[in-house]
């Protein structure tokens, strides 16, 4: 519960309970988690929820720690295209 | 100056952020180098923040290993907790509650009130097969009886999808405005003082009340934007597609083009408790496009300050731009 205690919300007033907020954000974020390739997926939960380092997890899974920068890269990349879809440019009317 | 392949310019960033992450081996080193590349271009620092955040919300994933300690039981679909609300775009329905949605409009005398939450939003789907898009911030009231359905706006914005009956009309009400459907597709925003009719297929008829000389009415085509004030209508004509830029809450963003940064801020400022604010005409003159979530005032921030050069400061409930 502490986890979800300590998230990073933008919803800083008194409103919906921050507990069912910081649920469907972890909802939000499983579900995209779901959407990854398998081997990108593992990566970066051996990553996030069991907190190793790129060392470890190549020892675990018995690959290269190039190979697993590689999956975590890729991981990353995947989520980001997931949950945001920002373009953005600038125009010049000063 | 050739523009960067985007994909090249994300997965370098995403090389750097993995590593840079890792708990293990980053010297100052690195460091100086990654703050180098950032330095390249602004290209580079929109791909690392982006990537970034998307990689610290990640950091929420690590509830579940309390929740399993093997770990890795992360099956498709499976549900994390049980979530018996749904939230950010809760819909509150404070009459009626245990008649829903299918049974809208069929018992006259009664009124449901449905709200979203700023940043929330929500569709309701009526009984009869018309849709109502609440977007953040919004309340309507929905009532009716056999021979009309009716829909009080009674802040902030709805998108109308109408199953048109020529035996039973379909009125939304703003203010001293009523908006007759004639088979439509349409977007209502009420603000203070200020009511936004864009019309997006089909017809409808937009009234204004009797000042004494009998009653106004402006029938709306495809692409037609009407402002109406107080005492007063104005038509513009748009391209559909403008108009339908607009319905990008929908999907959750923002859409600017060339737009002034105080009018962007403004509009983030419907979806968000942390309230953006533009200081001074220099800055609120600086003209900004893209797409942005509509819940990432974070992200614009920082746009704000490094691609523009503003100066951003985050306080408790407000980021302040200026100059």
């Amino acid at each position: 519960m502490e986890n979800l205690e300590n998230l990073n919300l933008a919803i800083d007033e008194p409103g919906p309970d921050r507990a069912v907020i910081a649920r469907e954000e972890l909802r939000r974020m499983q579900a995209a988690l779901d959407k990854l390739p398998r081997r990108y997926r593992n990566a970066v939960v051996m990553r996030k929820v069991q907190g190793l380092t790129t060392r470890e997890i190549a020892q675990r899974l018995g690959i290269a720690e190039k190979t697993v920068e590689k999956h975590l890269t890729e991981g990353v990349r995947a989520l980001a295209n997931i949950l945001y879809r920002e373009r953005i440019e600038f125009g010049g009317a000063q | 100056m050739t523009a960067p392949d985007p994909i090249a310019v994300e997965t370098g960033a995403a090389d750097w952020l993995i590593r840079q992450r890792d708990a293990a081996g980053w010297s100052e080193d690195d460091q100086r180098a990654l703050d180098a590349w950032l330095d390249q271009s602004p290209a580079h620092l929109m791909a690392y923040w982006r990537l970034e955040a998307a990689w610290e919300r990640a950091d929420r994933l690590t509830a579940l290993s309390t929740q399993s300690k093997a770990g890795m039981i992360l099956r498709a679909g499976r549900k994390v907790a049980p979530i018996a609300m749904r939230v950010a775009a809760a819909v509150i329905v404070l009459g009626g509650i245990a008649l829903g949605a299918n049974m809208m409009f069929a018992q006259p005398q009664t009124a449901s009130i449905y709200k979203t939450a700023v940043g929330g939003r929500e569709v309701l789907s009526l009984a009869d097969g018309s849709k109502i898009e609440l977007n953040t911030d919004t309340e309507v009231r929905i009532a009716g009886d056999a021979k009309q359905r009716k829909v009080f706006l009674e802040k902030g914005e709805v998108y109308l999808q109408i199953k048109h009956d020529p035996a039973r009309e379909f009125v939304v009400l703003a203010g001293n405005r009523r908006i007759v459907d004639l088979g439509t597709k349409f977007i209502v925003r009420r603000e203070a003082g200020r009511l936004e009719v864009s019309l997006l297929e089909g017809r409808a008829r937009l009234e204004a009340p009797d000042d004494g000389d009998g009653p106004k009415s402006i029938d709306l085509e495809p692409g037609d934007l009407a402002i109406a004030t107080a005492n007063q209508t104005t038509l513009w004509k748009k391209p559909v597609a403008a108009l339908a830029d607009t319905l990008a809450w929908r999907k959750g963003l923002l859409v600017f083009d060339n737009t002034p940064l105080a009018d962007a801020a403004a509009e983030f400022n419907r979806y968000n408790r942390t309230k953006l604010v533009v200081q001074g005409e220099a800055a609120a003159k600086l003209a900004i496009g893209g797409h942005f979530q509509a819940d990432n005032v974070a992200t614009f921030a920082r746009v704000a300050q490094s691609a523009l050069g503003l100066h951003v400061e985050t306080k408790p409930n407000e980021i302040v731009i200026t100059r």
